[in-house]
């Protein structure tokens, strides 16, 4: 189809986005998605331009029987959003015609079933050339049976002069006469460096001496593959125990070897190192691509910009190696008015999670400071439900001077339920009262009156 | 032809001279920008609140700043520290440091964790710079808060670093004090009412605490009181400089409600000033 004949098939005016068709993109994304079927397959291959041929010989027990190890890849590339359809079959030729041109999305052939199952199939199912497919419709033969038969039959000698070798040699390979090999993809080795002792050492400086080194060489191997690690993890092999792992985790790829070492350095010097220790390995994993940049000094405000942010990853880092990931928190806002859900704490080192499309956050005014768990107040109010008039908390009463509200909140319904009251409704009151304190009180839904935040 | 020789030589020699000022030039800028990394090393930066800006221009960077206030501790229930007021001023830090545009606000201590809404400003919310590069630490215990707080004073992708600093002693102090120095960022520690006499190594201390209320009033107000300051010139016997904030339409910005309400006369009146200074 042509770019003016599909843009016919629009009516006038319709935007249409134009994007050119760049083969090398498809060839990059199927090689990846060939690299993510090593969950289900030791071996695959891509078949270009939009086929993945995976070797599942043994693997059966493995995932409950052909038919579920089926189900569950085409579950997977449905997550990712691929439609599929997938054929398990002894042999990859069968396999290939039977899940291009077969009835089912997704079949099983058995051993010696391959006649059967792509018996019926046009000749295109043999993987055949376009010339030989029209030279053998010319004489009728249009199914992968009737190639079979000329394949028994008495005229087999004269066929590879008529339509080439091809015709045959696939049909041999559908029938597993012929060997068909494919070439599997090899995912990039892991990044591991290691020395070796000559014999076990207890001695700290040693191990961290060896330790510093592998960083080193880690760095080295990290601009040669252009990538930084978010992972990295010593592996202390110890004589007479098992090996200690001792794992850093970063915000934003590195291999800045001296930040390396500094979230590194205090955990090897506190490792039990046993009887001694053979041999010291680092890995660095989760790589992601960081490549060269130029020093960009001319540009003094991105210079800074990218020094304050290097330097901020470098301190959650730090943090978080010491407290843990979950001690060092950004906040992002969610999509709720329910004041002790709006925003919720992730932990700093993950990245953001969401599009830059924020949520809406509610602009009714808030305390600077949120009570958690609320405290007890007591309340007073010259009609039930009336202005508060008189309000006590932390053991000091005063006379109101302003109460805005109620501000109703209520529960989500939709989620879990939990107790009866935590589903019911709240009313929210600013108050300022003769201290000068600025209260903001709730009145829960079973009468009791609680202090939920405080202009702090 | 000597002549001529002469010349080019003499060429020669001027554009050595040239390249060598070049290579100079290159050089000191090199080692500027390492070691400053962008930031003046040492400014005020204006609280936006005309009483105290009068008096001492602003809060140093480089520098800690205390803020006692404002409700003690009761029974089981925590203490709670000025939170409007530092989060104002946490706005006007990043303000300060939009040059950079990507350091950090640094929270340290659950107790000091404002209610994130006061992190976002602008009539649609959308101004939300303040809750992006807010970073919230939770350490567990006083030893590693005190850890964090010179950590994050120290780290040249902060802008200020707002903490829990209740019963920090002169020594823990004087350590963050260095470490403010050391990078030119912004400490604000908070602390509870019952320690505004403790010694400390701060420039200033103020007392936030609950201002009377004015009649017909719609939102909260606080009286500010400069219980402290030293290491600023032009504020000889400022301390017990008095003035009241009010929150102005727009949240977390702090307007300055009152003109000043009591100067340094009343200073001895002020809780635990004067005996400071001595």
């Amino acid at each position: 189809m042509t770019l003016a004949h599909a843009r016919a098939l629009f009516p006038p005016n319709a935007p249409v986005g134009i994007a050119e068709h760049q083969p090398e993109r498809d060839a990059a994304a199927l090689r990846s998605l060939a690299a993510w079927m090593l969950r289900y397959s030791p071996a695959v291959a891509v078949d270009p331009p939009a086929g993945l041929m995976a070797d599942i010989r043994g693997c059966g027990p493995l995932f409950g029987g052909a038919p579920r190890h089926i189900r569950l890849m085409r579950q997977g590339l449905a997550r990712l959003g691929f439609a599929s359809r997938i054929a398990a079959a002894p042999t990859f030729a069968c396999a290939w015609g039977a899940a291009r041109y077969g009835a089912a999305e997704a079949a099983v052939i058995a051993p010696g079933a391959e006649m059967s199952a792509v018996g019926d199939l046009p000749v295109a199912a043999l993987r055949l050339d376009a010339d030989v497919i029209e030279a053998l419709a010319e004489v009728g033969i249009e199914r992968v049976g009737h190639v079979m038969d000329l394949a028994s039959g008495p005229s087999r000698s004269e066929a590879p002069a008529r339509f080439g070798a091809d015709a045959l040699l696939r049909l041999d390979a559908v029938m597993g006469r012929a060997i068909e090999a494919i070439d599997p993809v090899r995912p990039p080795p892991p990044l591991i460096v290691e020395r070796c002792f000559d014999g076990p050492t207890a001695s700290p400086e040693a191990v961290a001496l060896a330790a510093r080194g592998l960083v080193e060489d880690c760095r080295q191997e990290l601009i040669r593959r252009g990538a930084g690690a978010r992972r990295v993890t010593i592996t202390l092999a110890r004589v007479d125990a098992a090996p200690v792992a001792l794992s850093a985790a970063l915000s934003r790829p590195s291999r800045d070897a001296k930040h390396l070492w500094s979230l590194l350095a205090p955990k090897v010097e506190v490792a039990n190192l046993g009887f001694g220790v053979d041999r010291v390995a680092l890995e660095a994993s989760r790589l992601a691509r960081l490549s060269h940049a130029q020093a960009r000094r001319w540009d003094e405000d991105e210079a800074a910009r990218a020094e304050a942010d290097r330097a901020a990853g470098e301190l959650v880092d730090a943090l978080a190696a010491r407290l843990g990931a979950s001690r060092v928190l950004r906040t992002e806002a969610s999509e709720t008015h329910v004041p002790e859900r709006a925003f919720r704490p992730r932990p700093a080192g993950e990245g953001a999670r969401r599009s830059p499309a924020w949520p809406a956050v509610t602009l009714m005014d808030r305390p600077a400071a949120l009570l958690s768990p609320p405290e007890a107040a007591r309340v007073m109010a010259l009609t039930p439900d009336g202005p508060v008039s008189w309000v006590e908390w932390r053991g000091r009463a005063a006379a109101v001077t302003a109460c805005a509200g109620p501000e109703r909140i209520a529960a989500e319904w939709w989620r879990t339920p939990g107790p009866a009251y935590e589903r019911a409704e709240r009313d929210y009151f600013r108050v300022g009262d003769s201290l000068g304190r600025w209260l903001w009180l709730c009145r829960e839904p079973d009468a009791r009156w609680t202090v939920r935040g405080v202009w702090a | 032809m000597r002549s001529s020789l002469a010349v080019s030589v003499t060429s020669e020699v001027a554009r050595r001279r040239v390249i060598d000022r070049l290579a100079e030039a290159l050089r000191e800028a090199e080692e500027t920008r390492l070691a400053g990394a962008g930031r003046p090393a040492a400014g005020i930066m204006p609280t936006g609140w005309p009483a105290a800006d009068g008096a001492i221009g602003g809060l140093r960077f480089g520098a800690i700043h205390e803020w006692v206030g404002i409700e003690g501790a009761s029974g089981a229930h925590p203490w709670l520290p000025p939170l409007g007021t530092v989060s104002a001023l946490a706005w006007r830090a990043l303000d300060a440091d939009r040059s950079s545009d990507a350091a950090r606000i640094v929270w340290i201590g659950r107790t000091c964790w404002p209610y994130p809404r006061c992190l976002i400003r602008g009539p649609s919310g959308n101004d939300r710079a303040l809750l992006a590069r807010s970073l919230m630490v939770d350490p567990p215990d006083a030893a590693s808060r005190l850890w964090a707080i010179d950590l994050a004073l120290r780290s040249p992708g902060v802008a200020a670093v707002i903490a829990d600093a209740s019963g920090l002693d002169v020594r823990a102090s004087r350590r963050l004090q260095l470490a403010a120095e050391a990078s030119g960022s912004l400490g604000l520690l908070a602390r509870p009412p019952g320690e505004a006499g403790a010694l400390s190594a701060a420039v200033t201390r103020w007392g936030v605490s609950w201002d009377q209320p004015s009649p017909g009033a719609a939102s909260a107000r606080w009286a500010v009181t400069l219980l402290r300051c030293k290491g600023s010139r032009r504020a000889p016997g400022m301390e017990g400089l008095t003035f009241s904030l009010e929150r102005s339409g727009e949240q977390s910005g702090l307007d300055l409600a009152a003109d000043v309400v009591g100067g340094p006369a009343t200073a001895a009146a002020a809780p635990g000033g004067r005996r400071l200074i001595a």
